[in-house]
C-alpha cells in the first residue's frame, strides 16, 4: 500500500527522471569542460568548442523552453476547459467500441477518450486510471485523434494501451489522472479528474478444449437428449387428485388412511433438455482469511479454471448456465454468455453455502469444486448427485508455481514476468498449501472411488 | 488472440523499434566513428566496415535482448566465442597475415562487443540513451579537440550537432517507445512525421541560437579563418568542403571577405599594388611551428624563393619575408592595424599580378624612406608563388623597391602560378637568425655579437625625425599599458643604448624559473585573438603577467609595447619566417603556410629598420614537415623584351613584322622616340596567349605582343652602349630579331568574356546562401506549396471540365458531368449527406440549382446500368446539363463566393473524404 501511495504521489512531482538525468549529464559535461579547459587553460580549440557549446546551450534552452511552455499552455487550457465543463472523458477495457467494458485479466487493453483537450506541441497526454485502494493502471498514451464525421477538426484524443490488471473482478475507477508531458518528458503536469465508473476483467481464457456434458434441466422442450433424464413430481411421488386425472392412479391406501384423494405420479423420463447447468462452487472451508494474498491469487486461478471449463462446456451447443452460490451484482445489457462470465469474475470465496446445499442434484450437468472445499463436504456432495454428472475438482495447491522449477529455455531467456511471481517462495512454505495438499489427497481418493470425476491441476503447464 | 498473430505483432514491434532506435543510434555512431578515425589515424581505416561490425553487434543484441535473453548468460558466451576465435587466429600459419588478421579481429570484435553492449543498454536499461549520448558526445569532443586544424562552426556543427540531435531525439522518442505502446503502421507513420517535425524544430532552434550568438560566431570564425586553409586536414577531404572563394589560399580569402586591402583588380595595369586603406589586409599571421605539432600532413606550400644573400664564405644568409607593417593602434580592436599614412612609408606598393610579363615597377622612395645608409645592400630575390597565395600579395625581404614579373618554366606551372623578381634594400645586419639560438654555430654567434657591437654605436634617438619617433613610440593609454610601461622601465633600467634595451627585453622573454625551466612558453593554444589576429589588451595582460604562454603575435605584440615603452621606435611586422632547411639548393627557401609569422622591427638611426623576433623557440620545433622541393628552373634572362603590335602576320617562314616603341633592354625600360617596325623570327619560339601555350597561327592582325629574346651565345646579342641613345642601339639590333617567347596580350573581346565569366563566378560565390537566405527560400517553397495546396480544389474542377469537354462518348461525358455536378454543387454549399446521388439530386440540388440534375441522373443511371445504351436526346440532355452546372452554381452562390469556396480546402476535403464510421457510438460523458 505504501508503494502504491508513493507511486500515486510521484505523479505530482512534475519533474521526471529524464530531466534529472539530462540535467546531470549536461551539468557534469559542462563542469568537466570548465574545470579542465576553463578560463585558465583557455586555448583556442577549446575556446572554439566552448563557443560552439554556448550555441548548443542556447539551442537547448530554446527547445526546452518551448517544450515546457507548450505543455504549460495546454495544461492551463485544459484547466480552463474543465472549469467551463467542456471536457469529456470515456474509459473502457478492451478495444471494442460497444458497451462491452470488460476484458480478460492480465494485460488488459485500455481505451481512453478525452475531448476538449489540446496536446502539447509534439508532447504527450497520458491518462492513468486510479482504482479503489490506490491501485493504478499503467498510463495510456492518448496518441490518436478523434474526428467528427466529415470534419478534419479534431474532436478529441484517444489512446489505447495495455495495463497489467491481474485480479479478475470488478475495478472501481475513482480518478483519472491526466499527465501532460512535454516533448522531452522533462516535466509532466498532472491533473486529476474524479470519476465514478465500474470496469471489470474476465478470467483468462486458457487452452481451448471441449468437455462432453449432457444437460439435465429444461425450461423449454427444444432439445432432445440422448438419455432421457428422470423427472420428479411434486410431493415426491404423490399429488392431489384433480379432475382429469386417471382414476386408476388414485392411491386408495392413502384415501383409506386419511380420506384424501391423491394420485401417484410415476417417475418419468423426459427426453428434452435445453440448459446445461454448470455448478461452480466458491466454497472455502479451509482458508480462513479469504482476503489474504494467497486467497486472491487462488481465486484468480480458480476463476480462470471455471471459465475454461465453461468455455469447453459451451462448445456442446447447449446454453450453459452457472447458478451462483453467492449474491453478485448484475450488469445490464450484457449477452447471456458475458453475463455468466461476469458472474464468475465477480464471485468471491464464500463460507455460507456448502456445495451439497448449492448443487441441485436434478439440474446439475457438471460440477466444479476447488480443493478449498474440505474432503468431507466433497464426500457429501458426491453422495447427493447422480453418477452421470461429472465432477471436477481444481487442485489449487499448485496454483502458484514452484520457484525452483527448471526450464532450459529460462536459463537463456528471462521468462515473462507474472503478477504472482512474488508469491512463489512464500507459497512454498505456506501452511495453507500443505493443508490444501492434504485435503486434495483425500478428495482424490474419493473421486477415484466414484469415477466420472477428475482432479485437475491449476497449473496450466503441468 | 492466436499465437501466430502475437508473434507477428511482436516482430512488428521489434522492426519499428529497430527503425526508431537502432537505426538512428547506428547512424550517429557511424558519424562519431568517422570523426574519431579521422582524428586518430588520418587514414582511411574503413569506417564503413567498422560501423558494419558495430551495427551487427548492436542489432543482434537488440533483437536478442528484446526477446528477453539473459545478459548474464549470453554475454559471457559472446566473450567465450571471442576468446576462442582469438586463439584460433593466433594459431594460424603465417606471420604477417596473422598479425593483420589479429589486429583486424581485435578492432572489429571490440566494435562488435561495444555494439552489443549498446544494444543491451538500449533494450534493457531505462534512460540508457542519455548515457550513450553522453559517451558519444565525449568521444566526439575528444575527436574534435584533437583536430587542431579546423574549428570553424561548420566543422563543429558537422561533427558535434549529430550527437546533440541524437540526444534530443532519443529524449523525444524513447519514452514513447518504452511504454507499452503497440506500434502499428499508422502509429509509426505518425511517429515518423513527428520525428520530422521534431528535427525541423531542432534545426530552427539551432538557427535561432546560431543567429543570436553572432559575437561568438565571429570569434570562432576567426579561428577558422586563421586555420582555414592551413588546416585543411587530410588535404583534399576537407579542402573540398571549403567555400570556392577560399580555395585560392589564405591571403586571397581574406581579401575576398572584403576585409583585405582594396587592391586593384587583377588585370588592371598601372601602379598595381594593394592599396592599403583601412590597414587590414585579410592576412592572418601564423606561426612556424603550428603544423609541426599536429597537422604536418596538411601543411602546404605558399611560395618558394631564391634569395641571393650570402655570408662572405658563401653560406646562405636567409631573410624574413615581409608582407605588411602594422603600425597604427586601433582602440576599438585593441590591436595594431596597417596604416598607409605612416611616416616614411617604406612598403613597395605593387601588385605583381597586375604587371605584364617582364614588366617591372620600381619605387625609389622606398630606399629613401628606409632612412638607412649604413651597412645596406641590395638583395635580389626570385619568388615563385603557388596558387595557395593571394596573387596580389607582394612578399619580399624587407624594403623591396623593385619588382619584375618573370615567367615560370612550363614544367613548374602546376606548382607555381606566377613568379616575380624583387630587389630589396636591406641592412647587412638583418638576418633570419635573429635574437635567439645561434645554436652553437660560431659563425652565427660571431655575427650576432658583431651586430650588437655595431648597433651599440647608436646611443640614442637624438636627431631622429620627431614625427617618426613620436609615431613609432606611441602607446595607448590605460592601466595595462601603464603596467607594461613600468615593466619596461624596470627591465631596461641598466641598459644604456637602444640595442641593450632590446636585449634586456629579449632577456625578459628568455628568463627561467628556479628549476631552469623557461617562464615564457610557446603555445598555439593561447587563445585566439580576433581580427587581425593580434591579441587584444586582456589577452596581452594575461600573456605578459599571468600565463606567459602564447605564439608569435603574442610575443610580437608584447615586445612592441615593451620596446615602445622603453622609447624605442618599433613596429609590428607580418610575413613569413624563413627556414633554411636544405644544403642542396643554396639560397632557395621554401615557405609553407605554417611559416606565416609576426615579429617586431626596431628602428636604429642610420641602420634603418631591423628585424627582432622575440618569439621564443618551441621545444617541439622540428624541421618543416615537407622536404623542400626542387627549385624551379630559373628563366633565362632576356636581353630584349619588346612591347609591340603586329604589323604583318607570320608567313611560311614564321617571320612577322612588329612595330614597337616600348622595350626592355637588359632589364632597363626604354621608350623610343619614334616607333619602329622590325622583323621577328618566330621559328623557334614559344607562343602564349594569356597563360596558355598556342601557335603562331593564333596571332591576329593588330594584336599586342610581348616579344622576348634570351641572352644566349647562339644569338648576336648587342652589348649595351651607354653612350648611344636607345633608338640608335635598336637600329643596330640584328635583323631579324630571334624571338624565344611571344606573349599575345589577351584581346579585348576575350578579356570581356573572361571578366564576365569571372563576374559569374563571383556572383555564384555571392549567391552562396546564408542561413537567412536558406530560410527565406524554404519559406518561399513552403509558401508555394501552401498556395498549391489551396489551389488543388480549383485544379480538380479544371480537370473535370477538361475531361467533360474532351469526353469521347456519351457515357464518358455523362460520367464526367455527374462527377462535375456532385463536386461543383458540393463546393457551392449544397453538400451531400448519406442519401444516394439520385436522392441528393431530387431533394437537395434541384430545388436550389434548378438545372435538371434529377432528370440527368435518370439518364446517367440508365446509361451506367443498362450496358451503356443511349437513347436519342440523351446526348443533348447531358450536354445541356453539363454546361449548366457552373452557371447554375454561380447564380446561386455568386462568382466571388464560388472563388472563395474553391480556396476552401477543408470543404473540398469533405467531398473527397469517405465518411468515417463513428469510432465510438457512446458520447463521452461530460465532466
Amino acid at each position: 500500500m505504501l508503494l502504491r501511495r508513493l507511486q500515486y504521489w510521484s505523479n505530482f512531482t512534475v519533474v521526471r527522471w529524464q530531466l534529472i538525468l539530462t540535467a546531470l549529464l549536461l551539468f557534469f559535461a559542462w563542469r568537466y569542460l570548465d574545470v579542465n579547459y576553463g578560463e585558465k587553460k583557455l586555448d583556442d580549440p577549446w575556446l572554439s568548442i566552448r563557443n560552439y557549446l554556448v550555441i548548443i546551450k542556447w539551442m537547448m534552452i530554446c527547445l526546452f523552453g518551448f517544450s515546457v511552455l507548450s505543455v504549460l499552455a495546454t495544461w492551463l487550457f485544459f484547466i480552463y476547459r474543465k472549469k467551463n465543463k467542456q471536457v469529456g472523458l470515456q474509459t473502457q477495457f478492451g478495444t471494442g467500441t460497444g458497451i462491452d467494458k470488460g476484458a480478460e485479466a492480465g494485460k488488459v487493453p485500455l481505451t481512453i477518450t478525452l475531448t476538449g483537450v489540446l496536446r502539447p506541441f509534439l508532447g504527450t497526454v497520458r491518462a492513468q486510471l486510479i482504482f479503489s485502494g490506490m491501485k493504478m493502471s499503467e498510463p495510456v498514451l492518448l496518441d490518436e485523434n478523434v474526428y467528427p464525421k466529415k470534419s478534419i477538426i479534431r474532436k478529441g484524443i484517444r489512446g489505447t494501451g495495455q495495463s497489467e490488471l491481474h485480479d479478475r473482478g470488478i475495478y472501481d475507477v475513482e480518478e483519472v489522472q491526466l499527465l501532460f508531458g512535454d516533448m522531452f518528458r522533462l516535466i509532466v503536469l498532472p491533473y486529476t479528474l474524479h470519476v465514478s465508473q465500474q470496469l471489470y476483467t474476465l478470467p483468462q481464457e486458457l487452452k481451448e478444449r471441449v468437455i462432453k456434458a449432457e444437460p439435465n434441466a429444461t425450461e423449454e422442450q427444444t432439445q432432445r437428449i440422448e438419455i432421457p433424464k428422470k423427472v420428479e413430481g411434486e410431493y415426491i411421488n404423490y399429488k392431489d387428485f384433480e379432475s382429469g386425472d386417471d382414476v386408476r392412479r388414485i392411491v386408495w391406501k392413502v384415501y383409506a388412511r386419511s380420506g384424501q384423494l391423491v394420485v401417484r405420479i410415476p417417475e418419468t423420463k423426459d427426453p428434452y433438455a435445453s440448459h446445461l447447468y454448470f455448478y461452480a462452487s466458491f466454497y472455502d472451508g479451509i482458508n480462513n482469511s479469504a482476503e489474504s494474498i494467497f486467497g486472491t491469487e487462488l481465486l484468480n486461478t480458480y476463476k480462470d479454471k471455471i471459465r475454461n471449463i465453461f468455455e469447453a462446456l459451451d462448445k456442446n451447443d447447449y446454453e450453459v448456465r452457472i447458478p451462483t452460490d453467492q449474491e453478485v451484482q448484475k450488469l445490464q445489457g450484457m449477452s447471456e454468455k458475458k453475463n455468466e462470465l461476469f458472474q464468475i469474475t465477480a464471485a468471491n470465496w464464500q463460507k455460507n453455502m456448502e456445495p451439497a446445499k448449492y448443487v441441485s442434484s436434478t439440474k446439475a450437468a457438471f460440477v466444479c469444486l476447488s480443493s478449498m472445499v474440505p474432503a468431507s463436504e466433497v464426500g457429501q456432495l458426491l453422495g447427493n448427485i447422480p453418477f452421470n454428472v461429472p465432477v471436477v475438482v481444481v487442485r489449487l495447491s499448485d496454483a502458484i508455481v514452484n520457484p525452483f522449477r527448471f526450464r532450459l529455455k529460462n536459463l537463456f531467456f528471462i521468462p515473462e514476468k507474472k503478477a504472482n511471481d512474488n508469491l512463489r517462495q512464500p507459497w512454498l512454505i505456506s501452511p495453507l498449501r500443505s493443508k490444501l495438499q492434504q485435503n486434495e489427497r483425500e478428495i482424490l481418493r474419493m473421486l477415484q472411488q466414484r469415477g466420472n470425476s477428475w482432479m485437475i491441476s491449476a497449473d496450466e503447464q503441468t | 488472440m492466436s499465437e501466430q498473430v502475437t508473434t507477428r505483432k511482436t516482430i512488428l514491434q521489434l522492426l519499428f523499434r529497430l527503425l526508431f532506435i537502432v537505426v538512428p543510434t547506428l547512424l550517429v555512431v557511424y558519424l562519431t566513428l568517422e570523426e574519431f578515425n579521422l582524428s586518430y589515424t588520418d587514414l582511411d581505416t574503413g569506417v564503413m566496415q567498422q560501423a558494419l561490425y558495430f551495427g551487427l553487434g548492436l542489432t543482434a543484441s537488440y533483437i536478442l535482448y528484446f526477446y528477453r535473453a539473459r545478459f548474464i548468460i549470453t554475454f559471457p558466451i559472446l566473450l567465450l566465442i571471442y576468446w576462442l576465435l582469438k586463439i584460433m587466429i593466433s594459431r594460424m600459419p603465417g606471420e604477417i597475415d596473422v598479425f593483420k588478421y589479429a589486429v583486424e579481429f581485435k578492432l572489429y570484435s571490440a566494435l562488435f562487443i561495444f555494439g552489443w553492449l549498446f544494444g543491451f543498454l538500449l533494450v534493457r536499461v531505462k534512460y540508457a540513451y542519455v548515457v550513450i549520448a553522453g559517451i558519444l558526445a565525449v568521444i566526439s569532443m575528444i575527436a574534435i579537440s584533437d583536430n587542431y586544424i579546423d574549428l570553424s562552426f561548420r566543422f563543429l556543427a558537422e561533427h558535434f550537432l549529430p550527437v546533440v540531435a541524437y540526444l534530443l531525439y532519443m529524449l523525444f522518442i524513447a519514452p514513447s517507445l518504452s511504454e507499452a505502446v503497440n506500434l502499428d503502421w499508422k502509429r509509426s507513420g505518425i511517429k515518423l512525421v513527428y520525428a520530422a517535425l521534431f528535427f525541423g524544430l531542432v534545426f530552427l532552434s539551432y538557427w535561432v541560437a546560431y543567429d543570436q550568438t553572432k559575437d561568438l560566431r565571429k570569434e570562432t570564425e576567426d579561428i577558422w579563418a586563421e586555420r582555414g586553409k592551413e588546416g585543411g586536414k587530410g588535404g583534399d577531404g576537407d579542402r573540398k568542403k571549403n567555400k570556392p572563394g577560399e580555395k585560392d589560399g589564405l591571403l586571397e580569402r581574406g581579401r575576398k571577405k572584403g576585409e583585405g586591402g582594396k587592391g586593384k583588380k587583377p588585370g588592371e595595369e598601372g601602379d598595381g599594388g594593394n592599396k592599403p586603406e583601412d590597414g587590414e589586409d585579410g592576412y592572418k599571421p601564423k606561426d612556424t611551428v603550428k603544423m609541426n605539432e599536429s597537422g604536418s600532413k596538411s601543411d602546404y606550400i605558399m611560395f618558394c624563393a631564391k634569395v641571393r644573400n650570402y655570408f662572405p664564405d658563401g653560406t646562405p644568409k636567409p631573410l624574413y619575408f615581409v608582407y605588411h607593417y602594422l603600425t597604427k593602434y586601433d582602440a576599438v580592436k585593441e590591436s595594431f592595424i596597417r596604416d598607409t599614412a605612416m611616416p616614411h612609408f617604406d612598403e613597395l606598393r605593387c601588385d605583381p599580378s597586375a604587371l605584364a610579363m617582364y614588366r617591372s615597377k620600381t619605387d625609389s622612395s622606398v630606399i629613401k624612406n628606409t632612412m638607412a645608409t649604413k651597412k645596406m645592400s641590395v638583395i635580389t630575390s626570385e619568388v615563385y608563388v603557388s596558387s595557395n597565395t593571394w596573387k596580389h600579395a607582394l612578399l619580399a625581404p624587407a624594403s623591396a623597391f623593385y619588382c619584375q614579373t618573370i615567367p615560370v618554366d612550363s614544367s613548374y606551372k602546376k606548382m607555381f602560378r606566377s613568379a616575380y623578381k624583387v630587389k630589396s634594400y636591406t641592412s647587412e645586419l638583418n638576418n633570419a637568425y635573429f635574437v635567439y639560438n645561434p645554436s652553437g654555430n660560431p659563425q652565427l654567434e660571431n655575427y650576432q655579437q658583431e651586430r650588437y657591437d655595431e648597433l651599440r654605436s647608436v646611443e640614442n634617438y637624438a636627431g631622429t625625425d620627431t614625427a617618426l619617433f613620436r609615431y613609432y613610440t606611441q602607446m595607448p593609454k590605460g592601466p595595462l599599458y601603464d603596467s607594461i610601461n613600468a615593466l619596461s622601465k624596470r627591465l631596461t633600467q641598466g641598459a644604456l643604448t637602444p640595442i641593450d634595451k632590446v636585449i634586456a627585453i629579449r632577456d625578459f622573454f628568455l628568463q627561467t624559473d628556479k628549476e631552469g625551466n623557461r617562464i615564457f612558453r610557446y603555445s598555439l593554444n593561447a587563445g585566439v585573438p580576433s581580427d587581425p589576429n593580434i591579441p587584444n589588451s586582456s589577452m596581452l595582460r594575461n600573456f605578459i603577467f599571468k600565463t606567459h604562454v602564447g605564439y608569435c603575435t603574442y610575443y610580437a605584440g608584447a615586445s612592441l609595447f615593451l620596446l615602445r615603452s622603453a622609447g624605442i621606435p618599433s613596429r609590428f611586422t607580418t610575413g613569413f619566417a624563413t627556414i633554411d632547411r636544405s644544403d642542396k639548393n643554396k639560397g632557395w627557401y621554401w615557405f609553407y603556410a605554417s611559416q606565416a609569422h609576426a615579429w617586431t622591427q626596431v628602428y636604429f638611426p642610420g641602420y634603418g629598420w631591423l628585424d627582432f623576433d622575440m618569439t621564443v623557440g618551441n621545444d617541439d620545433q622540428r624541421e618543416a614537415p615537407r622536404p623542400d622541393g626542387t627549385p624551379p628552373l630559373p628563366p633565362p634572362s632576356p636581353w630584349l623584351v619588346i612591347d609591340g603590335k603586329v604589323e604583318e602576320l607570320p608567313g611560311e617562314n614564321s617571320r612577322l613584322d612588329v612595330s614597337f616603341s616600348k622595350l626592355i633592354f637588359f632589364n632597363d625600360d626604354y621608350r623610343l622616340e619614334e616607333p619602329v617596325t622590325r622583323t621577328i623570327d618566330a621559328s623557334v619560339c614559344r607562343v602564349l596567349y594569356g597563360k596558355k601555350d598556342t601557335t603562331l597561327a593564333c596571332i591576329q592582325e593588330g594584336d599586342s605582343l610581348i616579344i622576348v629574346s634570351y641572352d644566349d651565345a647562339a644569338k648576336k646579342v648587342p652589348v649595351p652602349d651607354m653612350n648611344k641613345s636607345i633608338d640608335e642601339q635598336v637600329k643596330a639590333f640584328a635583323d631579324p630579331i630571334i624571338a624565344d617567347e611571344i606573349h599575345i596580350k589577351v584581346r579585348k573581346e576575350d578579356r570581356k568574356k573572361e571578366e564576365e565569366k569571372k563576374k559569374e563566378v563571383n556572383k555564384a560565390e555571392e549567391d552562396e546562401m546564408t542561413w537567412g537566405e536558406i530560410f527565406i527560400r524554404i519559406g518561399i517553397i513552403a509558401g508555394g506549396l501552401i498556395v498549391l495546396i489551396f489551389l488543388i480544389p480549383a485544379f480538380w474542377l479544371f480537370w473535370l471540365l477538361i475531361r467533360f469537354n474532351t469526353a469521347k462518348n456519351t457515357k464518358a461525358k455523362a460520367d464526367t458531368a455527374y462527377r462535375l455536378a456532385l463536386y461543383h454543387f458540393h463546393m457551392a454549399g449544397v453538400e451531400r449527406g448519406n442519401e444516394t446521388p439520385l436522392q441528393y439530386a431530387e431533394a437537395k440540388a434541384d430545388p436550389v440549382f434548378h438545372n435538371g440534375f434529377a432528370a440527368f441522373m435518370n439518364v446517367f443511371l440508365r446509361l451506367k446500368y443498362a450496358n451503356g445504351q443511349s437513347m436519342p436526346g440523351d446526348d443533348q440532355l447531358i450536354n445541356t446539363f453539363g454546361k449548366s452546372i457552373r452557371p447554375a452554381a454561380r447564380k446561386k452562390a455568386g462568382f466571388f463566393k464560388m472563388i472563395l469556396s474553391y480556396l476552401n480546402i477543408f470543404k473540398a476535403q469533405r467531398f473527397f473524404r469517405r465518411p468515417e464510421e463513428q469510432a465510438s457510438p457512446e458520447q463521452p460523458s461530460q465532466l
